[in-house]
């Protein structure tokens, strides 16, 4: 519906350009992306419930506190698979199956660090590091802040 | 057979009856896959495994499991976790108790260190 009307704003010429691009534009494999989004997010958890199970077992980590050191050894990973050019590969493959996992965040700090490289340290580099991160770090903290807030109204005040 | 300096009999093995009958009221839950727990004469430390799928009501279960332990066993101090890392402490002074000949004390102390261990959240 929204689609149609906006489409009668455009001049003819535009229409039929629209009909031309709609048939010859390759198609988005959606559902082959996302069987390949889930194998190889799977294969990133299980190498990080790996990780987990070794900090657990060679060091005084619990269950309750093992996360921590995983998630740093993880991105730290990422980030020197993306140094050497390899997760952008895989990247290349899994689409969001390596960019929605923890390691993705530390994918986007360094491919951002190394693209502004040639701009310099302080003006490039650090700078820019953090622009795509920057958002996961607002939006992650406000939205574990909303959440934490519904919570307390809803445990304090809500008797639940 | 060993003896203390004023000729008693020292015991070497601290009884763990009230260890075993713990273990056994826990597995009798369908929703619990291993347990394991050792005592002294003041404190019983019982740890457990929930099966995979019953992991959604941890909460629940923890809360039951305590409930049913201060209930049967109200003489004693209860550290109990269904953490796994709490799980293999508790094994693996459990295999200890029957290799060297600790007295309570030190079992004692071993079941605070893991107390405190369960306790941590950062």
């Amino acid at each position: 519906m929204m689609a149609n009307e906006k489409r009668k704003k455009l001049t003819p010429t535009q229409q039929e350009y629209h009909l031309f691009e709609k048939e010859r534009e390759t198609k988005r494999p959606v559902v082959k992306n996302c069987i390949r989004a889930f194998f190889v997010g799977g294969v990133i958890c299980t190498i990080g419930q790996a990780i987990s199970y070794f900090y657990m077992y060679f060091f005084d980590f619990t269950e309750q506190t093992v996360g921590n050191p995983t998630v740093a050894t993880m991105i730290f990973l990422s980030m020197i698979f993306t140094g050497l050019g390899v997760y952008d590969r895989i990247a290349q493959f899994a689409g969001a199956g390596s960019a929605v996992p923890v390691t993705g965040f530390g994918n986007a700090v360094i491919s951002a660090a190394i693209e502004h490289r040639t701009e310099g340290f302080v003006l490039g580099v650090g700078s820019n590091m953090f622009k795509l991160a920057g958002s996961v770090i607002l939006f992650g903290t406000f939205a574990a802040f909303v959440v934490a807030l519904i919570k307390t109204i809803a445990t304090q005040w809500g008797g639940l | 057979m060993k003896t203390n300096t004023n000729g008693e009999i020292q015991r070497n093995n601290i009884n763990q009856q009230t260890a075993e009958r713990a273990v056994a009221r826990i597995k009798e839950r369908d929703d619990i896959k291993d347990a394991v727990a050792v005592n002294t004469s003041e404190k019983l430390l019982v740890a457990y495994q929930i099966k995979h799928m019953h992991r959604f009501y941890r909460k629940q279960i923890e809360k039951e499991i305590d409930q049913q332990l201060i209930r049967l066993f109200p003489n004693y101090q209860i550290v109990s976790s269904s953490d796994l890392k709490i799980f293999w402490k508790t094994e693996e002074l459990r295999g200890k108790l029957g290799k060297k000949n600790w007295n309570e004390q030190k079992v004692d102390e071993q079941i605070e260190k893991i107390r405190q261990l369960s306790k941590e959240r950062t």
